[in-house]
């Protein structure tokens, strides 16, 4: 994966009220896969209802949009699930359309029990039109150790790079935590956001210790942090991190944790793509400055 | 953390509300002839007329099984992977109503308050439903129209529950309206969308139109 000269500008345009940041806006907003070193893009994508548009040509069009931005602006982690609905297929849509640009890093999960597994994989791959995924994950544990004994072996077999393990909403994280410690994946998937941070108990910094990924969804808890947080205006201290919007804030709060890997914040629209995006640039708030970043957003 | 309603829902409501623009699209120009045949059945209602069960019953049937499989399967299947299955209920209602129909235990003799209130919901069905979307904002390309879309389908077929002389048997035909509606009037309040209160109040005059004791009228179907 590569930085192109759109996501530079892309981020270094949103640093622009912070003069002091332009210069470390070249540096690549990636953070390195623990089980291999590979960097990856910190803001990746998810598409949880965003791209369920079914067959809506007008809708299809706007999440083609929405990949081809992601993409020009380094790309990264694109997540999915059978549970979805149509994204699967959306995504295979803009993928075939885009011509399958460098930069993706395709993810998606097994929703079913292991027996059916693999042909729900199979499908899966079909409606995506890519060759093998990046990364496979069992979605919300389901059946995990059966699951994951499949994409162990698709893995060990070279269909796949990499195998995680999915939780959300905050549950099931004793289940994810024996997960962990019996049978580390390459990635594990919670959600993690400013105001939901339970996982900074154990499971981050089991991630840590481990060297396992860790990739967040529900940054924007479903979009209600930033409606509920818009019209208030950004401490007079946001410009410290180069922040000049709220999602930037909330972004910059999840992937500045050292245990996370990337965030996967979901959107239909090319704006927002290069809004999150940008929050990879620039200096990232240390333990004290999130610390502070938590206590704000808590005290509104 | 916690589950909210709305986070059972795959898709969002400007996804939902296109389903009924591509619908339309599709359809076209089935929308005037749907409007004009129920239409046509809650002025003869509204006349005093009976039209009968026998012709009635398949007829209605046909539009749930078109709107099962046309809309509900396959329209919004492609972004709720539960509504396949529900549109089983729309083939089991169609079937009941083409068999209760042609066996000829679809009567519509019931008079008194309930069977206005459902000749209410007829003409609900025909006049409201599609005007709730330029109500609300949105172009009339996406309104809802009766025999082609389930919110009203299931309204009208209320309406003419209310019309028919009780048995175990048309109280059979109750089940999946009611059902869907309320299943619907649950899935737009999560949404945020108002007209869920809207399909809230039509099913609860149809479960009344339902309740309200009525005479029946003499004659036969």
């Amino acid at each position: 994966m590569h930085l192109t000269r759109r996501a530079v500008l892309v981020g270094g345009g949103a640093l622009l009220a912070a003069p002091a940041l332009r210069a470390s806006a070249a540096e690549p907003p990636s953070r390195l896969i623990p089980a291999t070193g590979e960097p990856m893009p910190s803001v990746g994508i998810g598409s949880w209802i965003t791209f369920n548009v079914g067959d809506d040509p007008l809708l299809r069009a706007e999440c083609r949009a929405v990949m081809a931005a992601f993409l020009e602006a380094g790309g990264g982690i694109v997540d999915s699930s059978p549970m979805y609905g149509s994204s699967q297929e959306v995504i295979g849509d803009a993928l075939e359309t885009l011509g399958r640009p460098p930069g993706l890093f395709s993810a998606d999960k097994v929703w079913t029990d292991a027996a059916d597994g693999p042909s729900q994989i199979a499908e899966t791959t079909r409606r995506w039109g890519i060759e093998r995924f990046d990364l496979l994950q069992v979605h919300n544990l389901i059946d995990w150790e059966a699951n994951l004994d499949t994409l162990a072996a698709m893995k060990e077999a070279g269909l796949l790079r990499y195998t995680g393990v999915t939780t959300s909403h905050g549950r099931r994280h004793g289940a994810l935590e024996e997960v962990m410690r019996r049978r580390p994946p390459d990635f594990v998937q919670l959600t993690y956001n400013i105001v939901d941070r339970e996982a900074e108990r154990r499971l981050l910094p089991l991630a840590l210790e481990r060297g396992i990924a860790v990739i967040c969804n529900r940054p924007f808890q479903r979009g209600r942090l930033p409606d509920r947080l818009a019209g208030r205006p950004l401490p007079a201290w946001a410009g410290e991190i180069g922040v000049s919007t709220w999602p930037q804030f909330l972004l910059k709060f999840i992937i500045s944790h050292p245990a996370v890997t990337a965030a996967i914040p979901a959107t239909r629209r090319v704006d927002h793509v290069r809004e999150n995006k940008s929050a990879a640039f620039g200096p990232m708030p240390d333990a004290a400055m999130r610390r502070l970043m938590a206590a704000h957003v808590q005290s509104l | 953390m916690f589950w909210a309603l709305e986070d059972l829902l795959p898709f969002s409501p400007r996804v939902y509300w296109r389903l009924f623009a591509l619908e339309n699209e599709a359809v076209w120009p089935g929308q005037p002839v749907a409007l004009a045949a129920v239409a046509l059945l809650a002025l003869l209602l509204v006349l005093g007329r009976r039209p009968s069960g026998r012709w009635l019953g398949p007829l209605l049937g046909i539009a749930w099984l078109w709107t099962g499989w046309h809309f509900v399967a396959l329209r919004y299947g492609a972004v709720n992977w539960v509504a396949p299955t529900l549109a089983w209920g729309f083939y089991a209602e169609a079937a009941l109503l083409a068999a209760l129909g042609l066996s000829g235990r679809l009567v519509l003799r019931r008079r008194g308050h309930g069977a206005w209130l459902g000749t209410g919901l007829l003409a609900a069905a025909v006049l409201l439903w599609p005007a709730l979307a330029p109500l609300d904002g949105r172009p009339w390309h996406e309104a809802e129209v009766v025999a082609l879309a389930p919110d009203p389908t299931a309204v009208a077929t209320l309406g003419l529950l209310a019309h028919a002389a009780r048995s175990r048997w048309t109280a059979l035909l109750g089940i999946a309206p009611v059902l869907w509606l309320a299943l619907s009037a649950l899935t737009l309040v999560t949404m945020g969308a108002w007209q869920g209160w809207v399909v809230l109040a039509a099913l609860l005059i149809g479960l009344a139109a339902w309740a309200v004791p009525g005479r029946i009228a003499a004659g036969v179907h």
